[in-house]
């Protein structure tokens, strides 16, 4: 006899199967969508083709491309590092925000040359994502304090603070912008066409955090209180100092993500800025599994997504259908993430 | 109206609506799931609500109905998150961009417009069944009116005797 089948989950997920589980989740999404748009009476393949070309098809879209990862590896990267060590930073859209504002406060009214103007906002940048979350990571750190929730409601503080300085007492009086700040004294400079010194420095810094979480001894240690911090208690690791440095690093590489979208690509400060980026960049940790590493593929993968949003945009679909079809294809890259730890086993009667 | 009335307004209409979004979050929260979709949740409703009262003029009917399609995009959260336990918070967040994706697009065609019914404001409908018109002021009373109103005794504010 054959016996029953029975759902067994498994401690680790095949590779195969998770990439399986993520390719099926994106065609179904995508099927969806399709079925949806061709609903609405525009052609799915046509769009689709268009969306190809468009992204991939010429200098210009690689560059668009480029513009947007790098944010969002930056943001992808800071929540990646604080899942390491165990905490959820929801928050990196507020430390974006704060970054922005801090380096624009030296980019404004700090007068010296180029070079030092853009290292000090590059400083003012970091140091202002690592003070946007202090008051949680203490509060976790000290009073066991959800950052989960400390870190979100912090970003409509930073939020409304950069619409109220952009609109109000920063505002650019000249008359070319109402509702942001005049153009900062220092652009970071570009690297390839309208891609800017940021882009390396995402992938440098990816790079170089998974280095030393994967080889150094702190990393080791961070990665043991991230995954079991009674034990690593008990094995004598300071637990609360790396719990500390890990998450203000966090925030400073939210920081560091909003200096960079204001000095190299948007070259003022204004409301809405962030183009939700710290939100993102919790997708883009997620889709990496807290890999820093992996916040590259996944930043690309998102950055792609947001471009074909945008792409979409000039064809005639809206902004809040390509919200809706960015939300369903996440989902479902949940669920199937999930399923692929699970394999069917037969049962011996 | 001085500027504290309409603080005060605003952060009643405001709170009532915010209570009603963290108390669905508490529920959730109570048997350990995290919910970040309440934002999509909220913006389903919402369309539900102004969609329905657009082709059938009955409040009562709206508000029903943002229910149930609350309901339904919960049990679409509740079964990825509990039935496949998928990540908590992912979903969550994808269900805020499909929620208010997905209500700004059909909404598309409501926006700016005027609901065509309204519930009738909760003083309106105390003082005409219960003849307590003209000094209700609730508002404009002075901070001590305020207690009653948080120990659930609206109707005591709406006499305007204080």
């Amino acid at each position: 006899m054959f016996g029953s089948l029975r759902l067994q989950r498994m401690p680790s997920a095949h590779p195969g199967i998770a990439l399986a589980a993520r390719v099926a989740a994106l065609v179904i999404a995508l099927v969806v969508a399709g079925i949806g748009v061709a609903v609405a009476g525009m052609n799915p393949f046509e769009l689709g083709g268009r969306v190809l070309s468009a992204s991939f098809g010429s200098a210009f879209g690689l560059e668009d491309l480029g513009v947007l990862v790098i944010p969002l590896i930056l943001t992808g990267l800071a929540v990646a590092v604080g899942q390491q060590v165990g905490a959820w930073n929801i928050g990196a859209e507020g430390q974006f925000y704060a970054g922005a504002f801090a380096a624009t406060a030296v980019g404004l009214f700090v007068p010296g040359p180029q070079w030092m103007i853009l290292t000090l906002m590059f400083i003012a940048g970091v140091v202002g994502g690592a003070v946007w979350i202090l008051v949680p990571t203490l509060a976790r750190a000290y009073a066991n304090v959800n950052e989960l929730i400390t870190t979100l409601l912090l970003n409509f503080v930073a939020t409304l603070l950069v619409y109220y300085v952009s609109t109000g007492p920063w505002r650019d009086r000249s008359g070319m912008a109402n509702s942001a700040t005049p153009p900062l004294s220092a652009d970071v400079p570009y690297f390839w066409g309208i891609v800017h010194w940021g882009f390396p420095i995402a992938i440098g810094l990816a790079v170089l955090v998974a280095l030393v979480l994967a080889f150094s001894k702190w990393g080791y240690e961070v990665r043991l209180v991230g995954s079991n911090p009674s034990a690593a208690k008990y094995a004598g690791i300071p637990v609360r100092k790396h719990l500390i440095t890990v998450m203000l690093l966090s925030g400073a590489i939210a920081g560091l993500a909003g200096m960079l979208e204001i000095a190299g690509t948007v070259h003022r400060l204004q409301g809405g800025i962030s183009n939700n980026f710290g939100y993102l960049g919790i997708m883009v940790a997620v889709l990496a599994r807290g890999s820093p590493l992996g916040v590259i593929f996944s930043g690309a993968l998102m950055a792609f997504i947001l471009n074909s949003g945008i792409i979409l945009q000039t064809q005639g679909l809206t902004t809040s259908v390509v919200l809706a079809i960015t939300g369903f294809i996440l989902f479902l890259t949940a669920i199937g993430d999930e399923l692929s730890y699970y394999r069917v086993v037969r049962e011996k009667v | 109206m001085d500027i504290l009335t309409g603080l005060l307004t605003t952060a009643f209409l405001a709170g009532g609506v915010l209570a009603l979004a963290a108390l669905g979050e508490v529920l959730a929260e109570r048997v350990g799931v995290v919910n970040l979709g309440v934002e999509g949740l909220m913006a389903m409703g919402a369309i539900t609500g102004i969609a329905t009262v657009t082709s059938v003029p009955s409040p009562m009917l709206g508000f029903l109905a943002a229910l149930v399609v609350g309901a339904l995009f919960g049990m679409l959260f509740a079964a990825a998150t509990v039935l496949l336990r998928a990540n908590q918070v992912l979903c969550g967040l994808a269900l805020t961009l499909m929620g208010t994706g997905l209500a700004s697009t059909i909404g598309r065609n409501y926006s700016g417009m005027p609901a065509p019914v309204t519930f009738e404001p909760v003083l309106a409908l105390l003082s005409r069944n219960f003849g307590m018109l003209e000094k209700a002021q609730v508002i404009a009373a002075p901070p001590s009116a305020m207690l009653p109103y948080c120990s659930g005794q609206p109707q005591l504010i709406a006499s305007g005797e204080w």
